[in-house]
Parts: C-alpha cells; sequence; structure tokens
C-alpha cells in the first residue's frame, strides 16, 4: 500500500485505465471468435448442405424424368425427343453426381453417393434394354423389361438418393445444434466475463478515487484552517506523490506564518526583545513586524518617561509628539491630553481644599469640565454646600443646646421640689393604709369567730331534727298502745252487753247484777272515749312534732350556707389584707423612686450646667470656619435647620434669637408639659424620666410665666 | 199483734244497722259475740252469709241489713253476730244476725212504745213490734219471729 501511494498519480490512472482496457479487449475478441464460429457453421450449411441436398434432389428428379419419358408415346418423332431429353436428364444428374462426390468430404457421405452411383449401372443397363426393345417394337416385352426390371431399379436409385438427402439433413441439424451450442457458451463466457470486467473496473476506480481523494481532502481542510488562522493541525506527509509534494510545501508554508504568529503573540504579550529575521526580500510580513516592535519599543519608552514624571508628582511634563507619525503620535497626543485633563481638576480641588483647611469656606466653583471630572466638581461644590450647612447646623445646636441645658436646669430644680411634695404625700397615704389593714384585719377575725358560731348552729339544728324525729316515734308508739286499750274498752263492753243480757233473762233475780253490768259498760264506754281523745291528741301531737322536724331540716341547709357565706368573707377579707400589704410594699417602693427622682433631678441640673459648659465650647470650636457668602447660605441654612431639628428633637431657633429671653420665643422648653409628663405617665410610656424638649412650635399657652422663670436662672 | 202483749215493761238489746237504731227483746237474745270468721255455704240465698262454729253447734249468720234491703254488712270493729232464738211453727231456731254494732240493754215502758205505721216506710211491718221511744228518738222494735219466712227459716234449719 505504501509502494502504491508512492506511485506517480499518472502511473495510477494508466494502472487502472489498461486492466479495463485488457479486460474489454478479451471481451472482444472472444465475442469475435465465438461469432465466427457460428458464421462457419451458417456457412456449411448454406452453402455446402444445402447445395448438397439440391444436387441430390436434381439427380432424383432427373432419373424420375428419365422413368417417366421412357414410355409415353409411339410417335417417332417424339421417341426421338424423349431419348435426347434422356439424355439430357442423364447429363443434368451425372453432372449433379459429380458435384456432390466433390462436395462430399465426410466418409459416410461418400459412401452413399457411391451407393446411388452402384445403383444407377444395372438401371441404365435396364433402361437401355427397354429402349432396345422398344424401339425394336417388341412393345411387350419392353414393357415386361420396364415393369420388371427398369421401375424397381430406378425405385431403388431413388431410395439412395433419399438416403443421401436425409443424411444431409441430419448433417444440417448438426450444424445447426453446434451453432446453437456455440452461442450459448459465447453468450454465458461473456456474460460472466463482462461481470468480472465491471466489478474489476469498479473496484479499480473505487481504489483510484480514494487514494487520490482522500488526501486531496486532508489537505483541503488544512488549507481551510490556515485560511481561518488555525495553524495548530497536524501535516503528516507518509507518500511521495503529488499530493506529498503539495502537504511538503503546505507545511513549510504553515511553519512560517507560524513563526510570524508566535511573533505577534510576543509582541502581543508585551515581549519586545525578539529578532525578526527576514525570510526573503520580498517578506513584508517580518518587515512590519520589525518596524512595529521599534516603533512600540520608543513608544513604550515615552509613556514609560512620562509616567515616571507623574509618579514623582512633576505634572508639567509632556510627551515628545514630533518624534512619532500617524496613530502612534496621536496616542501620545492623547496622553499628553490626559494628563492635562488630570492637572486641572486635581490643581482646583487642591486649592479648595488648602483654603478648607484654613478655616475658610470657598464659595462653589463654577468652571465646567466633563463627565466624571465634572462629577468631582459637583462632589467638591456638594462638599462645601453640606460643609456650609453642617457648620452652620452645629453652631445653632451649640447655641440650642447651651439654650436648652439652662431650662433643663430650672426644669430639674422643679422637679427636685415635686419630688419632696410626692414623699410627704406618699407618708400619708402609708400612714391611712396601716389603719385600713387593722381594719380589715378586724374585720377577718369577726367573719371567722361568725363562721364558727354558724358551723355550731348547724350542728345544734341537725340534733334537734333527730330529736323531733325521736318525739314522733315516741308519739307514734302511744297512739298504737292507745289502740289495744281501746280494743280492752270494747270487749269490756261486749262483755257488759253479755252480762246484761244475762242478767235481763235471769229476770228478777238477775236485776243486781244487771246494774252492775250496766255500771261495767259505763265504765267501759267511758274508758272508749278517753282512749279516742288520746288517740286523737297523740295523732296532732305527732303531725306538729313532724313539721317541727321538717322545719328544723329547712333550718339546716340555710345555717351552712350562712357558714359557707361567711367563710368567704373571712378568705375575701383575707386576701384584701394581703392585697393591702402589696399596696404598702409598692407605696414604700414608690417612696423610694422618688427619693431617687430627688437625686436625679440634681443630677441633672448638675449635667445641665456641664452641657451648658460644653456648648460654648462647641460654639467656640465651630467659630473656626467662615462661611463664605452669608445671604443665600443663611437662607439655606434657615432651610436645613428645619430637618435638622425634626431629626435631633431640637427645638427651631435661629442663631440671634439665643440671647434675647424673647417671651414668644418658639423654642422654649415647656416645664409644665414636662411636669404633665411625669404626671400623666401613660402605662405604654417607657419607665424613667421623659425629657420632652420636642414642642418647638408651642402656642405659648403658660410659657409667658415660665419664660420668666427661665430669665432667673 | 195487739197492745197487751206488750203491756209490761220490758228489756230491750239496741243496736244499730246503717244509722238507723233497732231493738230485740233481751229474751231472745242468747248472746253478742265479735265477728269472728264465718264459713260460707254454697248454693244459699245472698242474705245467708254461712256458719259459724258457737260452743260445738253450727249456727248459720244472716245479714240483716240486706234482709232489710240495705247494702251488704261490711267488717268493722263494731260488727257483731247476735245470737237469737227464733220460734216458728213451735220450733225454737238459733241463728246469728250480723249488726253493724251493738249499743246496749234498755228498759222500756210499754206507755212509751207506739204501734208500728201502717204505711210510709220502707219496710214491712208486720215483723215490727213497735216503735220505742227512748232518749228523744224512735227505736224500732223488731219481732223476730217474724222477720223470716217459713221456707227461710227451713233452709236454715236444714244448714245445722
Amino acid at each position: 500500500m505504501k509502494g502504491f501511494n508512492n506511485l506517480k498519480v499518472g502511473t495510477k490512472l494508466g494502472c487502472g485505465f489498461g486492466i479495463v482496457l485488457i479486460l474489454m479487449s478479451i471481451l472482444v475478441l472472444f465475442g469475435i471468435k465465438s461469432m465466427g464460429q457460428i458464421q462457419d457453421h451458417l456457412e456449411h450449411i448454406v452453402k455446402n448442405n444445402n447445395v448438397k441436398m439440391y444436387n441430390a434432389n436434381a439427380a432424383a428428379k432427373a432419373f424420375l424424368g428419365i422413368s417417366n419419358n421412357l414410355r409415353m408415346t409411339d410417335n417417332e418423332a417424339a421417341k426421338i425427343a424423349q431419348k435426347d431429353r434422356i439424355e439430357t436428364e442423364r447429363k443434368i444428374y451425372g453432372d449433379a453426381i459429380t458435384k456432390l462426390k466433390e462436395m462430399e468430404d465426410a466418409q459416410e457421405g461418400i459412401q452413399l453417393i457411391k451407393n446411388s452411383e452402384d445403383a444407377i449401372v444395372p438401371a441404365k443397363a435396364a433402361n437401355k434394354k427397354f429402349m432396345e426393345l422398344y424401339i425394336a417394337k417388341k412393345t411387350a416385352e419392353a414393357d415386361a423389361v420396364l415393369m420388371n426390371e427398369s421401375l424397381p431399379l430406378t425405385q431403388k436409385i431413388l431410395d439412395e438418393f433419399d438416403k443421401v438427402i436425409k443424411y444431409e439433413q441430419q448433417r444440417n441439424q448438426t450444424r445447426y445444434e453446434e451453432a446453437v451450442k456455440a452461442y450459448k457458451t459465447a453468450t454465458w463466457f461473456m456474460f460472466i466475463l463482462a461481470g468480472i470486467a465491471i466489478a474489476l473496473a469498479v473496484l479499480t476506480a473505487v481504489f483510484l478515487t480514494r487514494g487520490i481523494v482522500r488526501p486531496l481532502n486532508e489537505g483541503v481542510n488544512v488549507a481551510n484552517a490556515v485560511a481561518v488562522g488555525d495553524l495548530t493541525k497536524n501535516i503528516d506527509i507518509d507518500r511521495k506523490d503529488e499530493i506529498g509534494q503539495l502537504m511538503t510545501a503546505m507545511k513549510s508554508m504553515v511553519d512560517n506564518i507560524k513563526e510570524s504568529a508566535s511573533n505577534a503573540e510576543k509582541i502581543a504579550a508585551g515581549d519586545l526583545s525578539l529578532d525578526i529575521r527576514e525570510k526573503s526580500d520580498k517578506d513584508v510580513l517580518s518587515k512590519s513586524m520589525k518596524t512595529v516592535v521599534e516603533t512600540l519599543r520608543s513608544v513604550i519608552g515615552e509613556a514609560r518617561m512620562l509616567t515616571d514624571a507623574t509618579l514623582d508628582g512633576k505634572l508639567t511634563t509632556r510627551g515628545n509628539e514630533e518624534a512619532f507619525v500617524g496613530d502612534w503620535r496621536k496616542l501620545v497626543v492623547g496622553i499628553n491630553e490626559l494628563i492635562n485633563a488630570f492637572v486641572g481638576p486635581i490643581n482646583m480641588t487642591a486649592d479648595y481644599i488648602d483654603r478648607i483647611s484654613k478655616g475658610e469656606i470657598p464659595r462653589e466653583t463654577t468652571d465646567s469640565y466633563k463627565g466624571d471630572f465634572n462629577d468631582i466638581k459637583n462632589n467638591l461644590n456638594t462638599m462645601i454646600r453640606s460643609l456650609n450647612e453642617v457648620v452652620t447646623s452645629i453652631r445653632e445646636a451649640a447655641n440650642q443646646v447651651a439654650q436648652g441645658s439652662q431650662e433643663l436646669s430650672s426644669s430639674a430644680q422643679q422637679l427636685s421640689q415635686g419630688s419632696t411634695e410626692q414623699a410627704a404625700a406618699i407618708e400619708e397615704t402609708s400612714s391611712s393604709m396601716e389603719q385600713m389593714v387593722s381594719n380589715i384585719r378586724q374585720s377577718a377575725d369577726n367573719a371567722q369567730q361568725t363562721d364558727k358560731i354558724a358551723v355550731k348552729s348547724a350542728g345544734d339544728a341537725k340534733e334537734g331534727g333527730k330529736s323531733v324525729a325521736d318525739t314522733v316515734n315516741a308519739m307514734k308508739q302511744i297512739a298504737k298502745k292507745i289502740s289495744i286499750i281501746e280494743e280492752i274498752a270494747r270487749q269490756t263492753n261486749l262483755l257488759a252487753l253479755n252480762a246484761a243480757i244475762e242478767a235481763a233473762r235471769a229476770g228478777e233475780h238477775g236485776k243486781g247484777f244487771a246494774v252492775v253490768a250496766s255500771g261495767v259498760r259505763k265504765l267501759a264506754e267511758r274508758s272508749q272515749t278517753a282512749a279516742a281523745e288520746i288517740s286523737e291528741l297523740s295523732s296532732s301531737s305527732v303531725q306538729i312534732a313532724e313539721k317541727a322536724g321538717e322545719m328544723l331540716n329547712k333550718l339546716v341547709p340555710d345555717i351552712q350556707k350562712t357558714a359557707e357565706l361567711v367563710q368567704e368573707i373571712s378568705a375575701a377579707s383575707n386576701e384584701q389584707n394581703v392585697g393591702v400589704e402589696q399596696i404598702n410594699k409598692a407605696i414604700q417602693q414608690l417612696d423610694l423612686v422618688i427619693q431617687q427622682n430627688a437625686g436625679a433631678s440634681e443630677e441633672m441640673a448638675s449635667t445641665s450646667e456641664e452641657l451648658s459648659a460644653q456648648a460654648e465650647q462647641l460654639q467656640h470650636a465651630i467659630s473656626f470656619f467662615r462661611v463664605d457668602g452669608s445671604g443665600t447660605s443663611a437662607e439655606k441654612a434657615e432651610k436645613k435647620t428645619v430637618k435638622a431639628a425634626v431629626k435631633t428633637n431640637v427645638s427651631h431657633i435661629t442663631h440671634e434669637k439665643t440671647n434675647r429671653p424673647a417671651p414668644a420665643m418658639a423654642g422654649s422648653s415647656k416645664v409644665e408639659d414636662f411636669r404633665g409628663g411625669m404626671a400623666g405617665r401613660q402605662p405604654g410610656q417607657p419607665k424613667g424620666i421623659t425629657l420632652d424638649l420636642s414642642h418647638g412650635d408651642g402656642d405659648g399657652k403658660g410659657s409667658d410665666k415660665l419664660d420668666g422663670e427661665f430669665e432667673r436662672f | 199483734m195487739s197492745g197487751t202483749e206488750i203491756a209490761e215493761a220490758t228489756q230491750y238489746l239496741t243496736f244499730k244497722l246503717d244509722e238507723e237504731v233497732f231493738a230485740l227483746d233481751v229474751a231472745k237474745v242468747r248472746e253478742i259475740l265479735d265477728f269472728t270468721d264465718i264459713t260460707k255455704v254454697p248454693q244459699t240465698p245472698e242474705f245467708m252469709r254461712g256458719v259459724i262454729n258457737l260452743w260445738g253447734s253450727v249456727v248459720p249468720v244472716v245479714d240483716m241489713r240486706l234482709k232489710f234491703g240495705m247494702s251488704k254488712t261490711n267488717k268493722t270493729v263494731n260488727t257483731c253476730i247476735v245470737v237469737v232464738e227464733v220460734a216458728t211453727e213451735g220450733e225454737t231456731t238459733v241463728l246469728g244476725a250480723l249488726a253493724d254494732s251493738v249499743q246496749e240493754v234498755i228498759e222500756i215502758d210499754p206507755g212509751q212504745i207506739e204501734p208500728a205505721p201502717r204505711i210510709g216506710t220502707k219496710l214491712r211491718t208486720d215483723f215490727i213490734r213497735g216503735m220505742g221511744k227512748h232518749d228523744g228518738r224512735f227505736i224500732m222494735i223488731l219481732d223476730i219471729d217474724k222477720v223470716f219466712s217459713s221456707d227461710e227459716i227451713t233452709l236454715v234449719r236444714e244448714l245445722r
């Protein structure tokens, strides 16, 4: 394969086409040869066998004509004509046989023709005999000869010729079959050959095409990559044909470009120390690169010089523009302009800061700058403005603090006084509370005693109920016993009656007994009546006793309820006792707090003094700054002060008003408010003292008197 | 019945049926018993309450209230059986009469006895001997021998 690759493209193509051509030639030659064979067979059939058949037929036909002409007429003239005709026929078949002999080359055919010829000799003799007899007018004999000799012999000749014709037909058939065979063989062979030739041709074409197109594609890829600047493609050369040579040339080209690229890379990476060699006089790229490197070196040198100067603070140094041309010159000019652009605002800023450091706040600058430099200018202006405002604010704040601290002092005094009063009030409250405690305790004791009594009463009532129940039982027993007495009385009555009856039946003799019986009966009746009365009384007593029991039973829960209520009262009294003690404790704590408040208010007074001194110090310190342009900045300061007041909860007062104790002064601190804040402190407010000085815009209600107080401090 | 029959003072046993007071001649009364258990005899008229055992002999008991057309006697502590002797057709039959209560043995002067009224009472009058006055009120004095018809007495006798 390697060797094949090394072959030249022309050679390869020649080999391929040669193979195809050789195959085609073989095909054509074989075709021609096969066609020739078929042609031979055809020729033989047409020119040989057919002619032979014709001759054989002609000979046979001539014999038949002879036979027919032998006995036709009795006319003499006609006989002579017939004889001539027979002669002519004989000549025809003689020629035909001669031709047959000439043409026949096969032994079998020759034998058959010879057989025919052999058959002709006796027939000829017979015919001659018949002719002689016939001419001799021996018709009967002649007919006999004709019938018995000539005709069978003629038939034999015809048969022989028939054999010859059949033989020729057979030969024809054989030839035809051979031709067909040759045609079939040739067809098959040509098909196979053509197939092989086509396959070989296709293979060769594919192989050749691949051998040429693939390396060409590789070359095209490499060229494309180089065209888009990709030099990383590896070029392998493993062949020596024209494509190999092309690849070698491409490789050297890529190497050159690579070298240039690496040089450019180094320049791009900032390495200017490289040495660039020109490959030929026409190497414009290398030359230009060399020039670029040199120019860059000198530009960098200039830039470094300027940077060093700027770093050293020499802001007046500028680059040499004349030493450069084209855009290089523009670069240097640009650097110079850059330095100029920086230097202007820096100088201006430096000047302003210098002035501010000396306490003089300058007016805002009106110079115009561009972009971020303008921002610097704007920021500087903002700073000046802010500084102005800050200084003004601080000044005002200091004044306000000074004033506020004095007010604070007076408030603290009042607070102290209030605390003392509170302490006295608390003491009174405390003693009242103590009295209340003793009262509550007595109530609790009384309630407890009542409770005991109620419990005892409940027990007594219960016992009373039980006694009543016993009484009822006893009464019931009595009633029962009374009924026995009643029964006895009744029985006695009955006995007395019976006795009376007996006495009556006894007649005069029973008179005395009757009297006794009557007396007994009367006694019984009396005891019966008495028993009935007792029974009635006892039953009514039972009713009364039951009622009493019921009432006692009803009384018990009432007494118990009373006892419970009394216990509740006792518990409530105890709770009250505890609550009052807690209140007492709270009052004591309150007392403590009030004392602390008194101390705190004193401390506050001293702190306010200190605050006043510090405010003065602040005023002194801020007087260092002289605000430039009092007109506009004062107005601005006024506007800003409102914001400041809101933020710091310092009342809004202007600077000049500080020294004047004006009654309607807006920012006077309001001690009354403060007091109110202390007295009516809401539960939601934080613990401790809230100094509310924010009521700056007070409507002056009660402020006159307070301001008068304020003046005295 | 004639006024001579009651010419001499006689002692009577008074008893109550409902609210009315009746009297019987003491001579006809044998004794008074507490209301004890009565043995009911079947196939007897309703006023026949049954029989009791009196000192070993069988004594039939009749309900006087039923006999006199009142409601049946209810047992109370005062209910008594008055044992009487009934004389009919020369024979004396002892039987118990149920009374709501027995009062006393009294003596009524014949002058105090009025003949029984002919009309205006719900009772048949032939068995009333007379109306005795005592303590300002009338007492119906019964003739016990005529209270019961002879058939009834026969029935009572058969019971013994």
